[in-house]
Parts: structure tokens; C-alpha cells; sequence
């Protein structure tokens, strides 16, 4: 099932940023909307990765194939509304922060997750989950 | 020239590099008042200075948007800073004396990191409620979370430790989604600035796309039912400050966010089916979340069950401000009922359940554990923390006069305006089942114990700080019209000036 | 008057946190009651009709004094001021005073606060204030049974307290405003009107010990310290009166199809609490039974004024008086408990003390030339229409009551008596002048208010006035012979039961038992097992619920299905689903 959601969603998405991206006087398939919907690709693999997983460096690689998803749609829309001075500077400048926020966010998921495994043994979530 | 929004986002973030740079035992104190106090000074500027002169606006740097970032203050979010600062430094006064005195049962890390942590989370709040920028909400929504749950995870105990993973996957999930959405919203209006989309045109099914991946990313973060999957163990094995602001101050960031963009970005009282399901999933969690209440045996996770459950009040606000599908508003002439009611039960939920979790603190220091069924004899040995719990109880339990019951009535009245009358259903019945759990949890407190036990002696201080926070949750009910007034300043709900 | 106004609410507030001082000892809080009750009680005596805006108080409040409330005022100040002088006394020795007197300012200030209230939100307010703080005058004495009252007790005040604000805010969902000045009429105006009515009577009808509200009340009342009784059902009780006084749709509009019901109910509770209360041993007991039957008589008087709106100008003068009267009778009452025991040791004062606890009864059963008597005719006579039935009715049941009550009230006495026999010479312990003073304040009171209180009038109406009655010889006469014929009752009965083996005791709380049984028949049922044998059949409900949610811990699927909802594959697969539902949502 949620296989089948992700599917879904994979399609809505690209559906979606596709119209998003069409702009009357281009042609309908240019390359940035093949990054685009790549980056919606990404994303979509790399929720289907995080909610299937249980094994918590796997789960902190999905987030980050996620968050490459996004930046890759970013770049895309830059390089779409690219200018005679180059592409659209704010979402390079936002993907460079976005890199900047996952990094220091993994690092602290992988130590998290290494304390874990130091003090339980596992690298999953659920056994040593209590009932609450 | 003194810029009291930058200052209410720069004297926490401040104090938290000296608390950092500073770790040792004779400056923690000086440090962590002085930034209290720096804070808590910008705080007051601010709300006088909205107060006195209006909605405020600042571009960072004096770069405009949309290149540069704006910072923006209206009513609303000076209530809800207000609301931060106020909770934050009673909290943040019980921690100095938890984490102080009562050393020997704390570890050397706990006491060294709470303060830069719990300083760059206020911060970060702060900046949230005054950001006008999307993605610098999202850069401010992943501190917060990286701030959380490195504090949950300060008490170093295994269960704490996979609490804080579970929340942690789970918030980055639902930033990415709000990442995602904010991506989308970049495509389609090429700005970032609240205001200037705005007042562009609905862009149709990009924004679609994007207001379902930031809503339901935004709402696990806020714990609605059913994506509340992470928040009763982390809020319950976090220590009793971290749990105070977790639950009282953290949760709401991210329903203020959900809240700006539903009027702000996205036009949603036109969207009267997402409103309704909104505020059925926020009806489901008021039952579920109390249900979970009543069945717990510790009374950190009955406290935490309930957040769930008040939490859902918040998210009444989505049906009763919708439109609709004729186009007149469901509750015409009752939407400053319903927003202000909201905002007010935010504030008042803050008050008491922080005032509860440290309660709840003051609990396990002195009997060890926080088992309902060991409190016995507390209402004795415990006075002055039964006397808060009971109270923080009745503003929960929306009895009047209290916040609680302020915010319920406005609620209450706004859906009955809106003849949308089974919110008020709900509303009661989770008024009872919540009486029900206060009053287990309360129970156990007035029998006396069987057997004398080894106790350990709690300081007064940090009892003082749970009862002024339930007794400021049940005042807030009395004085009602200044934060009113407040909260309209800068329309912050804009279809207020719709008749 | 403004700042008096101010000072009735302020005061009480301000005195329950000084008697946490140190300096502040038993004496000095007993002067802090009086002084904290004194601004209301000299509003109720001198205040002309006014009203003050609160502008900054909750959605902006309304204090003020009309007609009506002033009489409310005066016996309410001074019950609140006589017990406090007592409590001076009684609670000298007790550790926990300063507990004792916090709650007892704090009851003080909701009872003030919402007798001066003139909008609906500030009554609901202080309403629930002196509710809950009245919760800490019934526990106060520690033990089983204060703490079974207490939690019968904070039950059905949370059940009232919940159909009044369901009544509160229909009303206002309807357009009744919240002032207190056009309330009534919007309620009258409301289509719901009926559905509005009855959640208001019974919502306060918990206060004020209507049937079937009432069980807590025989359970409470006597378990509170004696001055905490007095106050308790002499002016507490008078609040769910004042509420619905001032907010049912009285002299509005009638209420064809709760009226009836009100007037079967206060009819039943006017003879069965008092039967009841003649079959009760504890002198603090009986006299609440004998509150509840008195209240049914006012419960009667309100069912009255629903049928007939156009008699009701008469028969709230009468009520007002009567309540007035019987506030200060039962208070003397309740204080003369702890009088006469103190006063068993002399002779002298054995009979002044029953001399005093007869003239505060025979006010209530209405003899001539006491108080009792007026109210008791004017409202017979307020009643009396020429084409109403239900004041035939209560035309008839007046002096019908009047035997009930001399019944109930003569048991009261009698059981004294023998009290005060078995005490005699036991007791060295000499009579306090703070004792003694401020029971026979309220005796005299009892027995003189009706003559010196003028009944409410309404100058702008042309409806029929209330007047100030007089009594004729035949008045006089018609008024004593129930109260001979119920001496006579309680003789015959009193001598037939010596003859008989001593029968056990009926349990205080009445319907309470069957109210257990239900609530224990309607789990037992859902959980599909046998009812409970009879030897676990005692008396309290919410344990019993609370253990049904206790068991209802073991059930797992509750627990399973959260548990379930925590594994990421679930909590994940919701995630997406709710993100899909949502954009479904807006692009169908």
C-alpha cells in the first residue's frame, strides 16, 4: 500500500511542477523539467526508503536523498528562470544553506544513532521502545 | 539604533555562545539570567512598540525582498513571543535550580549543554514568529528540531535516546515536506516573502501540491492526530524542563507557521473541505488523545497523551474560518471569536502545561518515579505541587474562571455562530475526559500512603515556578482585554475585515 | 457605592490570602470574615439600584445592585459575616485554619461576586468559583466520609455546572446577550426555548438541592465544619435560586412543557426530603433534609412563575422574602449545633439555647407573629390566582408543608434535646461570646426579617405589585394549626416508634444509592458480566466508574492500536495519505 502511495504521489508531483514549470511560450519537455521531475523522483524514493526502513543509517540516507531532491528542483528552477546575468541566484543561495542545515543535521542524526547502538546494540527504533 | 525584533532573535542566540564558549559552573547562573533578562528587555520593546505604533516591518541588512529577508511583527506574533518569553523564563528559573542544586542526580553534560540548547530553541521561536520569509522559517523550524531533540537526549537514558531518534526522523520529514513546498511555491511565484505572495495571484496546481506537503508536514510537526506517533515518548522521557518547553512552547511553532501560510499564502478559508477535515482530524485527536490519558499508569505520559489532545483544539480554528462552498463565511461575525479563542487557548494550554510538567518534575526528584500509583500521601508531603497540578488541571480542563475556559467559551460560541455545532460536542465531551484523567492523576495525590518511604526533599524554588505558571493559566481568564487588543493589531487574520 | 461595590468583591478576595499571614491568628481571621462580608451586606441595606461597568474584566463585566439582589444581599452578607465571626471560635485549635478560612473567603467571594453580577459570564464565573471553593469546606474535615461527600460533592457540581453552560451558551447562540437586564426576556424570545430552560433548572438546581439534582446535598452539607454548614445551606444554597430568578424566562413567556415537570418536582421534594429528614439521627443531617424541603417549597413557587408569567412580580416578592427568611433561620439552625453542645454544662443556658433553636424552627414552619409567617402568606397569596391551577396547588400546599416541616424540624429539636441530656454537665467548657453572639444575631434576625424587608417592586410595570402583608387573627390562626397538627404527627409517630424494634437508620443521599445501583447496573451490563452481590452494593458511583476505566486498562486494543500507529511504515503510509487527501480535496 504504501508502495502503491508512493506511485501516487510520484505522479501528482511530477503533474504538479510540470504545470508549475509551463509557461505558455516554452516548449512543453525542456531539460529543466526533466531535472524536475528527476528531483521529484528523488524525493518520492527517498520517502518510500524512509517509511520501509528500519534500519536507522538507512533511514538517515532516504532524508538525505530526499533533501537532494529538493535541491535538485531548486537548481532546476533556477536554471529555468535564468536571466541574461546567469540563473536566479536566491534558490542557489537556498540550496547551499538547505546543504548547509542537512549536513549539520545528519552528522547529529549519526551520532544519535551510534549512541543508540553503543547503549542498545541495535540500529533500530523498535526494540528498544518501550509501550507507551 | 536598537532594532528590538533583531534583539529578540540575537539576546537568546547570544547568550547561548557565552553559555556555550562559558560551560563552567560559576557563570551559568550570570549567564543564563543576563540572557533571560536581554531577552525578556527586547520582548517589552517590542510589544510597546507594536503596541504603541502598530504593525512593524524590518528587511535585514536594508536589503528588500525579495532578495533580502524581512522580518515582520504583528499582534500575533507578539502574543505568541510574549507567550514564549513569559513561559520560557519560568521554566528557564526552574532549571536553574533544577539543574543547580539538585546536581547530584544530574549528569555533568545535562548541566552543561541545557542552556545553550534551550537558548538557541528560543531564539529560533523568536525568529519564527517574526520571519516573513518562508524558507528562513525553515531554516529556523530545523534548529528548533535539531535544538529539541539534542535536549531530550540529555538525560542520556536509552529510552530517551530512541525518543529523541523517532522524533528526530519524523520532524525532518516533515521539514523536508515543508521544503518541498516551499521549493514549489518558489517555482510558481519566484519570491519568498509572505507578504509579496500574498498579493500575487493563486497559481492553481503547483500551490496545491504545495500546501498539501507543507500542511501535513507542518502538522507532524505539530503532533495532530494521527501523526502524534512521536511526540508522548519524547515528551515524556526528556527531563521535566525539556518537557515543559517541548510541550508547551515547541509544538505551537509550528501550528503558528501552519497558521500564517493557511490566510497568508494560500487563501485557505476558501478551501472549506480541507478546513472541515482539519478540524475532524483535530477532533479525533481531543478523543484519542484523552482516551490515551486516561489509560496511563506515569504521569509524564498522561501529560504528554494529553498535549495530543489539546492540541486538537488548535486546529478547530481551520473549519470555523473556511468559506463556504456558496462563497459567505461559516462563521460571518464570529471569525475574531474563533481566532482569538484559538490563539487564547494556545497561551493558556502553554501556561498549564508547562506548569504541569514541572510539576511532574518536582514529582520524580522527590518520590524517584513518576508511577501515578507512588504519589500517595503527595497532597502532604507536596502541598504547594498538588496545588499547582489541580490548578494547571482546571484551566485543562476548561472550568471557569481560567484561560482555559476563556478560550473554550470563545470557541465554543464561534462554532455555534458558525452553526457548525459538533465541535461542540467534541468540545465537551473532551472537557470531560479531560476532567477524567486530571482527576485519576489527582486522586492518587489524596490517599495516604500506607507505608513511610525514603523521600527526597525538594527545594522550593522550583515548586514556586509550577504553581506561578498554573496560577498565570487560570489569571490569564480574568484580564481579557489587552490581549485581545493585541491580537488584532496588523489584521494578522485577514479575512477580519470581511463582514 | 461604586467602591463599595469594589470593596464586596475585592475584600473577601484580598482576606483569603492575608490569613496565610502569621500575624493573622484564629481570632483575627474570624474579624477578617466580618470585615470582608461588611461592604455586601451594607449594600444589601443601603445601595439604591445601580450598575458598574468592569470593562476590563473577562469579555468585560457588569457589577451592580437591583431590588431583587439587595435582599440577596442582605440575609447572604449576613450569614457570611456571623459565620465568620464564629468560625473565629470553632477553628481556634484546628491545624489547618488558614486552609479552612482561604476556601471560606474565597466561597465568600463567588457567592458576593455573583449576586452582583448583571452579566451572564461574570455569574458563571463566580458561580463556579464558590463552587469549587465550597469543594474545600466539605472535605475539610479529613476522613471517610467528608471524602465521599466531597467526591459526590465535585460530581454533580460538575454535572450542574456543565448543563448550565450548555443552557449559558445555547442562550447566547440564540441571541439572548449576555447582560444580565435582557437575558430572561431573549430566552423567552429563543425558538429553543424549553430545551434552554430546563438545562438552566437543573444546571442550578444542583446548587440549589432540587429533586433529583439534590443528592449530594444531605451528604455535604453536614460533614463541613458547623459555620461552613450554616453558610453552606443557608446562603450558598440560595445562589441556584438567584440564578434562576434572574435568568430563566420568568414573567416572560410560560414554558408550557417544563413547568409542570418543575412543579411535580418541587412537590415531590417539598414531602419527601422532609419525610426523609424526620427519619435521619444527626441533627446536622435533618436540617439539610429540611433545606432541600424548603427549597422544593421555592422550587414549587419557580414552577409557579413558569405557568403563569403575568403572576410573577407577586410571587418573586414573596420568594425573595421567603428565602430571606429561611437563610437566616437555618443558619441560626446550624450554628445552634455547636451552641448547644458547648451549652449542655448549665442549665440556664440549656434552655435559652432551646428556646432559641425553637423560635428559629417555628419561623420556618411559619408561626405567627414570626417572620416565617408573612413570607409564607404573601407567597400563598402571590400564588393564588384566580385562574391559575398550579397555584391552587400551592395555595393548598403551603400550610400542607408547614406540617412537614414542623414534623422535620421537631425531629431536629427532639434530637437535641436527647443530645443535650446525655451532654448535661459533661461539658465545662464555658459558652463563647463568639459563639453565642452570632447565633442569636441570626435567630432574632430569622424571626424579625420578613417584618422589616421590604418585598421588590418594580415601578415601571403595570403588573400587579407585591405589598407589604399584615397578619390578621384569621392569618394567625390558619398558619398555626398545620404546625399544631404536625406536633401532634410527630407525637404519635414518636410514640409508636418507641414501641417498635429500632430500625436501621436510612443512608444520607437518599436517591444516591439508586443512582449507584444504575450507573453499576448500566457498566455490569456492558461489560457483560453479573451484577456485583450485594455486600459490595455501597453507595459511591465515581469510584466505581473510575474503576471501570481502570479495568478498561487491560482491554488492549486501544493500546495496540496506538502502538501500531508508532512503527514508521504506519505513521509513514498516514503521512502520505494525508498529503494526497489534502490535495484531492482542493482540486475536487
Amino acid at each position: 500500500m504504501t508502495l502503491l502511495s508512493c506511485g501516487y504521489m510520484s505522479v501528482c508531483f511530477g503533474v504538479a511542477s510540470a504545470a508549475g514549470a509551463a509557461t505558455p511560450e516554452t516548449p512543453v519537455l525542456t531539460s529543466h523539467l526533466v531535472y524536475m521531475l528527476t528531483a521529484c523522483l528523488l524525493f518520492c524514493i527517498g520517502l518510500f526508503g524512509l517509511i520501509t526502513r528500519g534500519h536507522l543509517m538507512r533511514n538517515v540516507m532516504s532524508l538525505n536523498v530526499m533533501g537532494g531532491g529538493v535541491f535538485l528542483f531548486l537548481v532546476a528552477v533556477a536554471r529555468r528562470d535564468a536571466g541574461e546575468s546567469g540563473p536566479d541566484p536566491v534558490p542557489h543561495a537556498m540550496t547551499l544553506t538547505g546543504i548547509v542545515v542537512a549536513l549539520a543535521a545528519s552528522a547529529f542524526a549519526l551520532a544519535l544513532a551510534r549512541r543508540i547502538h553503543s547503549i542498545t546494540g541495535e540500529m533500530r527504533l523498535e526494540p528498544g521502545d518501550d509501550n507507551s | 539604533m536598537i532594532e528590538p525584533m533583531a534583539w529578540c532573535i540575537l539576546a537568546p542566540f547570544i547568550g547561548a555562545s557565552l553559555a556555550f564558549l562559558l560551560p563552567g559552573r560559576v557563570w551559568r547562573r550570570p549567564i543564563a539570567i543576563g540572557a533571560i533578562g536581554a531577552t525578556l528587555a527586547s520582548v517589552w520593546m517590542l510589544t510597546s512598540q507594536v503596541w504603541n505604533s502598530g504593525a512593524q516591518r524590518m528587511d535585514l541588512s536594508g536589503w528588500p525582498a525579495p532578495l533580502g529577508i524581512g522580518l515582520a511583527a504583528d499582534g500575533f506574533s507578539v502574543f505568541m513571543i510574549v507567550m514564549t518569553g513569559v513561559v520560557g523564563s519560568l521554566i528557564g528559573a526552574y532549571a536553574l535550580w533544577h539543574y543547580s542544586d539538585l546536581s547530584d542526580a544530574t549528569e555533568p553534560a545535562e548541566r552543561r549543554l541545557f542552556w545553550p540548547l534551550w537558548l538557541i530553541l528560543w531564539g529560533s521561536l523568536n525568529a519564527i514568529y517574526l520571519s516573513s520569509d518562508i524558507f528562513n522559517i525553515y531554516v529556523a523550524l530545523e534548529v528548533i528540531t535539531l535544538a529539541a531533540v539534542a535536549l531530550i537526549t540529555l538525560s542520556g537514558k536509552a529510552e530517551a535516546l530512541v525518543a529523541a531518534m523517532r522524533y528526530l526522523l519524523a520532524a525532518f520529514l516533515g521539514s523536508l515536506s515543508y521544503l518541498m513546498g516551499v521549493a514549489l511555491l518558489y517555482a510558481t511565484h519566484g519570491a519568498l516573502d509572505l507578504v509579496i505572495i500574498a498579493d500575487q495571484e493563486r497559481a492553481g496546481l503547483p500551490e496545491v501540491g504545495a500546501f498539501a506537503l507543507m500542511a501535513t508536514g507542518l502538522a507532524l510537526k505539530t503532533a495532530l492526530f494521527p501523526m502524534h506517533f512521536w511526540l508522548p515518548p519524547a515528551h515524556s522521557k526528556a527531563a521535566a524542563p525539556v518537557s515543559a518547553i517541548l510541550s508547551a512552547l515547541v509544538v505551537k511553532a509550528s501550528f503558528y507557521v501552519l497558521l500564517r501560510l493557511w490566510f497568508g499564502v494560500f487563501d485557505g478559508p476558501a478551501m472549506y473541505a480541507v478546513g472541515i477535515l482539519l478540524g475532524t482530524l483535530g477532533s479525533a485527536a481531543i478523543i484519542w488523545g484523552a482516551f490515551q490519558a486516561l489509560r496511563q499508569m506515569s504521569l509524564k505520559l498522561l501529560i504528554a497523551h494529553s498535549t495530543v489532545a489539546q492540541i486538537g483544539y488548535l486546529f478547530l480554528i481551520f473549519p470555523l474560518t473556511a468559506r463556504r462552498p456558496s462563497g459567505e463565511l461559516a462563521a460571518a461575525g464570529w471569525i475574531t471569536e474563533a481566532c482569538t479563542g484559538v490563539s487564547y487557548h494556545a497561551l493558556s494550554h502553554a501556561l498549564a502545561k508547562a506548569a504541569m510538567f514541572l510539576g511532574a518534575g518536582v514529582v520524580l526528584h522527590v518520590y524517584g518515579s513518576d508511577l501515578l500509583t507512588n504519589m500517595r500521601g503527595m497532597s502532604r508531603r507536596l502541598p504547594i505541587t498538588t496545588f499547582a497540578l489541580a490548578i494547571a488541571g482546571v484551566s485543562l480542563m476548561g472550568l471557569p474562571p481560567s484561560g482555559g475556559f476563556a478560550a473554550k467559551w470563545l470557541i465554543v460560541t464561534a462554532a455555534l455562530g458558525a452553526g457548525q455545532w459538533w465541535w461542540v460536542l467534541v468540545i465537551l465531551i473532551g472537557g470531560l475526559l479531560t476532567a477524567g484523567y486530571i482527576f485519576l492523576m489527582l486522586r492518587w495525590a489524596f490517599i495516604s500512603e500506607d507505608a513511610p518511604i525514603q523521600l527526597r526533599p525538594a527545594n522550593m524554588p522550583i515548586q514556586l515556578a509550577a504553581l506561578a505558571l498554573a496560577l498565570l493559566s487560570v489569571l490569564v481568564g480574568f484580564r481579557l482585554e489587552e490581549p485581545f487588543q493585541l491580537l488584532v493589531i496588523g489584521d494578522p487574520f485577514p479575512i477580519f475585515d470581511l463582514p | 457605592m461604586n467602591h463599595l461595590l469594589t470593596l464586596a468583591i475585592l475584600l473577601p478576595a484580598i482576606g483569603s490570602l492575608a490569613v496565610f499571614s502569621r500575624f493573622i491568628g484564629a481570632r483575627a481571621s474570624g474579624v477578617v470574615c466580618a470585615v470582608a462580608a461588611a461592604p455586601a451586606l451594607l449594600l444589601g441595606l443601603f445601595a439604591s439600584t445601580m450598575e458598574h461597568d468592569v470593562a476590563w474584566m473577562l469579555l468585560g463585566a457588569t457589577f451592580g445592585v437591583d431590588p431583587v439582589s439587595r435582599i440577596f444581599l442582605i440575609f447572604t452578607g449576613a450569614l457570611w459575616m456571623a459565620c465568620g465571626l464564629y468560625s473565629a471560635s470553632t477553628m481556634r485549635s484546628d491545624p489547618r485554619r488558614s486552609a479552612y478560612f482561604f476556601f471560606f473567603l474565597l466561597s465568600m467571594t463567588g457567592n458576593f461576586g455573583l449576586l452582583l453580577a448583571r452579566d451572564v459570564g461574570a455569574f458563571y464565573c463566580f458561580f463556579a468559583l464558590m463552587t469549587f471553593a465550597a469543594y474545600g469546606l466539605v472535605v475539610h474535615e479529613r476522613g471517610a466520609g467528608p471524602r465521599r461527600a466531597g467526591r459526590v460533592y465535585i460530581v454533580m457540581s460538575i454535572l450542574g455546572e456543565l448543563l448550565l453552560l450548555a443552557g449559558l451558551i445555547f442562550a447566547v447562540a440564540a441571541g439572548a446577550g449576555i447582560d444580565m437586564a435582557d437575558f430572561a426576556s431573549g430566552v423567552a424570545a429563543a425558538p429553543n426555548q424549553e430545551l434552554i430552560t430546563a438545562l438552566l433548572f437543573f444546571g442550578l438546581g444542583v446548587k440549589a438541592g432540587a429533586i433529583p439534582v439534590h443528592v449530594w446535598l444531605p451528604l455535604a452539607h453536614p460533614v463541613a465544619p458547623t459555620p461552613a454548614s450554616a453558610v453552606l445551606s443557608g446562603a450558598m444554597i440560595k445562589a441556584g435560586l438567584f440564578g434562576w430568578i434572574v435568568m430563566l424566562p420568568l414573567g416572560w413567556s410560560p414554558a408550557p412543557a417544563i413547568a409542570p415537570l418543575v412543579v411535580t418536582l418541587g412537590l415531590l421534594g417539598a414531602f419527601g426530603a422532609a419525610i426523609y429528614g424526620a427519619l435521619q439521627r444527626d441533627p446536622k443531617t435533618i436540617l439539610a433534609y429540611s433545606s432541600v424541603s424548603q427549597m422544593s417549597v421555592m422550587v414549587v413557587a419557580i414552577g409557579a412563575g413558569l405557568m403563569a408569567p403575568d403572576r410573577w412580580p407577586l410571587i418573586l416578592g414573596a420568594l425573595a422574602i421567603y428565602a430571606c427568611s429561611h437563610g437566616f433561620a437555618k443558619g441560626a439552625l446550624f450554628l445552634g449545633v455547636a451552641v448547644a453542645k458547648q451549652a449542655a454544662g448549665r442549665d440556664m443556658l440549656r434552655r435559652m439555647t432551646m428556646m432559641g433553636l425553637a423560635l428559629a424552627a417555628l419561623t420556618i414552619a411559619g408561626a405567627p407573629p414570626l417572620g416565617g409567617a408573612i413570607a409564607k402568606k404573601s407567597l400563598k397569596a402571590a400564588a393564588a390566582g384566580p385562574e391559575s391551577p398550579s397555584g391552587d396547588a400551592l395555595a393548598l400546599l403551603i400550610p400542607l408543608t408547614a406540617i412537614m416541616t414542623t414534623v422535620v424540624l421537631g425531629k431536629f429539636i427532639l434530637v437535641m434535646a436527647g443530645a443535650m441530656r446525655t451532654n448535661e454537665g459533661k461539658s465545662a467548657v464555658r459558652l463563647s461570646p463568639w459563639m453565642a453572639a452570632p447565633w442569636l444575631t441570626l435567630t432574632l434576625g430569622a424571626a424579625a426579617a420578613a417584618w422589616l424587608i421590604a418585598p421588590p417592586t418594580e415601578p415601571m410595570t403595570d403588573a400587579p405589585q407585591p405589598t407589604i402583608p399584615s397578619l390578621s387573627a384569621g392569618d394567625a390562626l390558619a398558619a398555626l394549626w398545620p404546625i399544631a397538627l404536625g406536633v401532634l404527627v410527630l407525637a404519635i409517630t414518636m410514640r409508636l416508634a418507641r414501641s417498635l424494634p429500632k430500625a436501621p437508620a436510612a443512608p444520607a443521599g437518599d436517591l444516591l444509592s439508586l443512582y449507584t445501583l444504575a450507573s453499576r447496573a448500566t457498566v455490569a451490563a456492558g461489560r457483560r458480566t453479573r451484577l456485583p452481590g450485594p455486600a459490595r452494593w455501597k453507595l459511591d458511583f465515581v469510584p466505581l466508574v473510575l474503576d471501570s476505566i481502570e479495568q478498561s486498562r487491560r482491554g488492549e486494543t486501544l493500546t495496540n492500536i496506538e502502538r501500531a500507529m508508532k512503527t514508521w511504515p504506519v505513521a509513514g503510509a498516514v503521512f502520505v495519505m494525508i498529503v494526497i487527501t489534502l490535495a484531492a480535496m482542493i482540486i475536487l
